[in-house]
């Protein structure tokens, strides 16, 4: 059993290492900023011109969802402005091929949880307090844990309803 | 502290980048000399509950009055302020919680000084719990810097506790220390000339088999604490960085694991200066680990802090500059910074680019430089063939000034 003991403990820190390989790998696949199909820059939009969110994601106080903006409120400016650029050549090429646009989904809450953006743009909740500041993020980037708690504590300060049937219908 | 935070001046993104690095300095001299004297303490009081004479043996090397407050008193004052500056601008009372965390602390210190003079039990075994208590609530407050996402609602008179994060970092930081403490052990008593243990092999030995399990203790925990950390960590606060910093620590420990095989089997002074340095270096690497963890899960803090003071700093600028020149004179330089910096984006004077050309609108604003104003303060929608031109965001000054650069400009290519 001496004998093998070093080869034991060696084989136990490998295995350690490769589960936070797996660990990392995983954290790459699900909880990084996903690739979107064209670059689109929040800093661009909403810093440097200074677009409000509601110009582009026109549903947010007005429904559950905040919708992506359809691929012809992007050609209303992109039919001119910065048209030698590839990624607006790229929104062009979708737009000429009448091709909506698969966006990959940063903010995903689990199927048994719902919320609507409606009710809490109503209640005064700023987009960055949930979604951080985009002026700052080259790629949109998940930055808070959506955890049952965060909401929770949030609703608790606010003095919103607390009930299960809130948020799990 | 309100008194407190009206001294301190709100910091930009460099000074908390710098502010970041000033904490990772100060967390390494605080945390690895804490845990230093907490283990120690405890193994002390331990052996001297069995009467052993090698109980002074323990704190003597470092927990001498001058040690105490260099490495343990000083670096927890200056974390008072360093913390207060890095939660600035949050509602959490991070001074509060220091001050509180003071009491344990420095009365710890104070009985662990006292029972390494006189050695009475109760005194180590009060010291050493009120170490615990210290370091616990410590790493509680550290721990709120990954949860930027709370700070608006924690109210507790003491922060988070008892949150999983918060009982896997105290694991992390006991399994740290107790291998740093093995480590120096093992160091000091083998290779350090000053501190001789007494006479005989026996004690040589027990000295050897303590500082050796310490140290294996600590090489097998650490690992499945760093992965649970890992594994229990929301995805906003990971980097690649810190997964890679982790897996180095992982293969450190596997040196240091084989090296304290190799002293447990062995006799003589092997490997005391590879297991010392090995050790403090796991120590650092893990505390660099955490520092990229809060400064990934604080990016999007420190982004809105930083908009906004920008915003508060330009108010303040227009308010004190319209106060200056109440008469609001059109400042022409800065008309045209922000006729080429925002209105060229949509607008020339004689072609369609987003918005329609100044050509055909301007005309109607050249004897009403109010409406022209007005309308830059809060534009609407006017011609259906072209896009709503969106806020600017403008304040009067700005609007006064670019409204007449524009009006200006117009006149002269006329």
């Amino acid at each position: 059993m001496k004998r093998y003991l070093p080869l034991i403990l060696v084989a136990y820190f490998i295995g350690c290492v490769l589960l936070i390989l797996v660990l990392a790998r995983q954290w790459q696949d699900t909880g990084q900023a996903p690739e979107q199909p064209i670059a689109f820059s929040h800093p661009i939009h909403a810093g440097n011109l200074g677009l409000e969110c509601t110009y582009c994601h026109q549903n947010v106080a007005r429904s559950a969802q905040a919708t992506v903006p359809p691929v012809s409120l992007c050609m209303e400016c992109h039919k001119n402005a910065a048209i030698d650029r590839p990624e607006v050549q790229k929104l062009r090429g979708y737009w000429d091929r009448q091709e909506p646009i698969h966006w990959q989904r940063v903010y995903q809450l689990p199927w048994h949880a719902v919320f609507n953006h409606k009710r809490h743009i109503k209640a005064g909740v700023d987009c960055s307090f949930c979604h951080g500041e985009l002026k700052a993020q080259a790629r949109v980037r998940l930055v808070r844990s959506l955890s049952m708690g965060w909401c929770v504590s949030c609703h608790r300060s606010r003095n919103a309803p607390t009930d299960c049937w809130t948020c799990h219908k | 502290m309100q008194m407190l935070n009206e001294l301190l001046l709100p910091p930009t993104d460099q000074q908390f980048g710098m502010l970041a690095y000033l904490i990772l300095f100060m967390l390494l001299f605080a945390l690895p000399y804490l845990g230093l004297v907490l283990i120690s303490t405890l193994a002390s009081a331990g052996l001297q509950a069995n009467k052993s004479p090698l109980a002074r043996y323990f704190l003597e090397p470092w927990a001498g009055g001058g040690q105490l407050i260099t490495f343990g008193v000083i670096p927890f004052v200056c974390l008072l302020f360093l913390f207060q500056l890095y939660f600035y601008g949050t509602a959490l009372p991070v001074f509060e919680y220091f001050v509180r965390i003071m009491f344990p602390l420095f009365g710890g210190f104070l009985l662990v000084y006292l029972y390494g003079k006189s050695r009475t039990l109760i005194l180590g075994g009060l010291g050493f719990v009120l170490l615990l208590v210290a370091a616990f609530f410590t790493i509680s407050t550290i721990v709120l810097m990954l949860f930027p996402e709370n700070w608006t609602f924690v109210e507790t008179p003491l922060p988070t506790v008892f949150s999983i994060q918060v009982i896997i970092h105290c694991l992390i930081f006991l399994a740290l220390s107790t291998l740093f403490t093995g480590a120096w052990l093992y160091f000091q008593y083998f290779r350090w000339p000053e501190h001789p243990l007494p006479a005989g092999d026996d004690y040589r030995q027990m000295m050897r088999r303590i500082a050796g399990g310490m140290m294996l203790g600590g090489v097998l925990l650490l690992p499945v604490f760093v992965l649970w950390d890992f594994y229990t960590l929301p995805a906003y606060t990971l980097t690649n960085a810190a997964f890679a910093l982790g897996a180095v620590a992982i293969v450190l420990l596997c040196v240091l694991a084989i090296a304290v095989i190799g002293i447990l089997q062995a006799t003589g002074a092997r490997f005391a200066v590879t297991v010392m340095v090995l050790a403090t270096l796991v120590f650092g690497l893990v505390l660099v680990k955490q520092q990229l963890l809060y400064a990934r899960a604080n990016q999007e803090h420190l982004a809105l802090l930083s908009e906004r003071l920008e915003k508060e700093k330009a108010d303040w600028t227009a308010e004190r500059e319209a106060k200056r020149d109440a008469s609001l004179v059109a400042d022409e330089k800065l008309g045209e910074k922000i006729y080429n910096e925002r209105c060229t984006a949509c607008h020339l004077f004689d072609q369609r680019v987003v918005g329609p050309p100044y050509n055909e609108v301007l005309p109607k604003y050249e004897d009403d430089l109010a409406a022209l104003e007005a309308f830059i303060r809060n534009p609407v929608k006017v011609n259906p063939d072209y896009p709503a031109m969106p806020n600017q965001g403008l304040n009067i000054r700005e609007v006064k000034a670019v409204s007449a650069y524009l009006l200006t400009k117009y006149a002269a290519k006329e």
